[in-house]
């Protein structure tokens, strides 16, 4: 299992040197295997589809346009990551609280028997929206991809102890942010 | 597993972000491989793979260069756009800044060289109150000083935000940063500059550039919480007298005389800001 992780390692390291020299295709390779996930992190980080999209595009063809500058071609995932992270802080800076989907319709409830629950989720909502890009996108990615501390330090390039300060730090800001708005 | 998050579980947080995610429609691809495919990649000269160019081409792009360098001699070095950000520099600054964000002294201390200071001249163009000089160089090595400094930043809840950086030479960064002070309901616009050498901060200088942000999240800019401390004088004069510092400048105490009562004057401020609607 082991071998079979670092030859993945290997590949990708080779795609990101051969789209770092101009290679179109490696870089499509790079992007399939990411685009998803990279878009359902800005989506989560945002609240709007559209937002996330421009985000994506913009993240993926600023990686494109850098990445002969990227020596270090293990870190690509962390770059990446910076990238997607700096462009939802500049999409948050130009708009303010525009949702486009309305709750009841994103949780798909039907508004009487479950309107506790929606209110606790608005509620969430509301504290979610109140925390920094960095503590949303940390909280994204080991909560709703799963990413587990020590993966979350390797694509942050970080320490694993600061990797679970900042996570503490980040949930007990949501929790901060919950109480505040009861 | 509950939905409603009267208690943070995993699940809660999990279930929550799950309704907040949606997958990526399979024209994202498309659109970022087609602007990629229009998108030249920066690239140093030496790593450019050698091209069979027919002599009328070689000679429009001679000519070209020569009519670029002649241009940027005239015009001057003004117009010449710095180089992008280095990754490098990106990710210390993006660092330093979590730091203050997450009021973490260790992941401060490691951002910055061993005699890494950081200086407040407290000086702008605004907010017409310039020259007050608070803290200057302060080195992080000082025992008990980046806990002190995060005290007031975690007191009035500072949420630092960087805007667009510029390089300034190839060892300083100039960053715009807009300052919230969620307990206050403040936002100021500062300008940050840092230093480096190699991958370590050797000087951070934070200056006050915008005491009123015109286009802030936050309600009040530093006149305005100005107003509040008049407000508050003439409306509740014993909670004043408690509450708020002799001297006239409301930024110096906020920032510096932070054992005063967050909460209350948090409250306060909250308070002001309900009446003013």
């Amino acid at each position: 299992m082991t071998e079979r992780i670092a030859i993945v390692a290997v590949r990708d390291e080779d795609l990101v040197d051969r789209a770092a020299c101009g290679d179109v295709d490696a870089f499509e390779t790079l992007v399939v295997a990411r685009f998803n996930r990279a878009f359902r992190t800005a989506s989560a980080i945002l609240g709007s589809e559209a937002d996330a999209y421009d985000v994506v595009q913009e993240a993926f063809v600023a990686t494109w346009r850098h990445l002969p500058k990227l020596r270090d071609r293990t870190k690509f995932d962390a770059w990446l990551n910076k990238m997607i992270v700096n462009r939802c802080r500049d999409a948050l800076r130009h708009r303010r609280r525009s949702r486009e989907v309305a709750l009841d319709d994103a949780l798909n409830l039907p508004s009487e028997d479950a309107s506790d629950a929606a209110a606790g989720m608005a509620a969430l909502t509301s504290a979610f929206e109140r925390l920094s890009v960095d503590h949303r996108h940390l909280l994204v990615t080991h909560h709703l991809h799963r990413v587990s501390v020590a993966d979350l330090a390797r694509e942050l390039d970080i320490p694993e102890g600061t990797t679970k300060w900042r996570l503490h730090a980040a949930r007990a800001a949501l929790a901060r942010a919950l109480e505040a708005d009861r | 597993m509950s939905n409603r998050p009267d208690r943070l579980t995993d699940d809660v947080i999990t279930h929550f972000l799950r309704t907040r995610a949606a997958d990526a429609e399979p024209g994202l691809l498309s659109g970022i491989m087609h602007a990629v495919g229009v998108t030249p990649q920066d690239r140093s000269w030496l790593r450019l793979r050698p091209m069979a160019l027919p002599r009328q081409a070689l000679l429009v792009v001679a000519l070209a260069l020569l009519l670029a360098s002649l241009g940027a001699i005239a015009i001057g070095s003004r117009l010449v756009q710095p180089d992008p950000l280095p990754a490098l520099q990106e990710i210390m600054i993006s660092q330093v800044i979590d730091a203050v964000n997450g009021r973490d002294v260790g992941l401060l201390r490691s951002s910055f060289a061993a005699d890494g200071v950081l200086e407040f001249p407290s000086v702008d163009s605004t907010s017409g109150r310039e020259g007050r000089v608070y803290m200057s160089d302060w080195s992080l090595d000082v025992e008990g000083f980046a806990e002190a400094w995060m005290e007031p930043l975690a007191a009035w809840g500072l949420a630092a935000e960087v805007g667009s950086c510029r390089p300034q030479s190839e060892s300083t960064v100039t960053c715009a940063v807009v300052t919230r002070w969620h307990v206050l309901q403040l936002e100021i616009g500062e300008r940050w500059t840092f230093e480096f050498d190699g991958d370590r901060v050797t000087r951070l200088e934070m200056v006050r550039v915008d005491a009123d942000p015109p286009n802030r999240v936050l309600p009040l800019g530093l006149v305005d919480l100005e107003r509040w401390e008049a407000w508050l004088r003439g409306t509740h004069p014993e909670q004043a007298d408690r509450l708020l510092p002799n001297g006239p400048d409301i930024f110096g105490w906020f920032y510096f005389r932070f054992a005063a009562s967050p909460v209350e004057i948090g409250a306060s401020i909250r308070e002001y800001v309900a009446s003013q609607r």
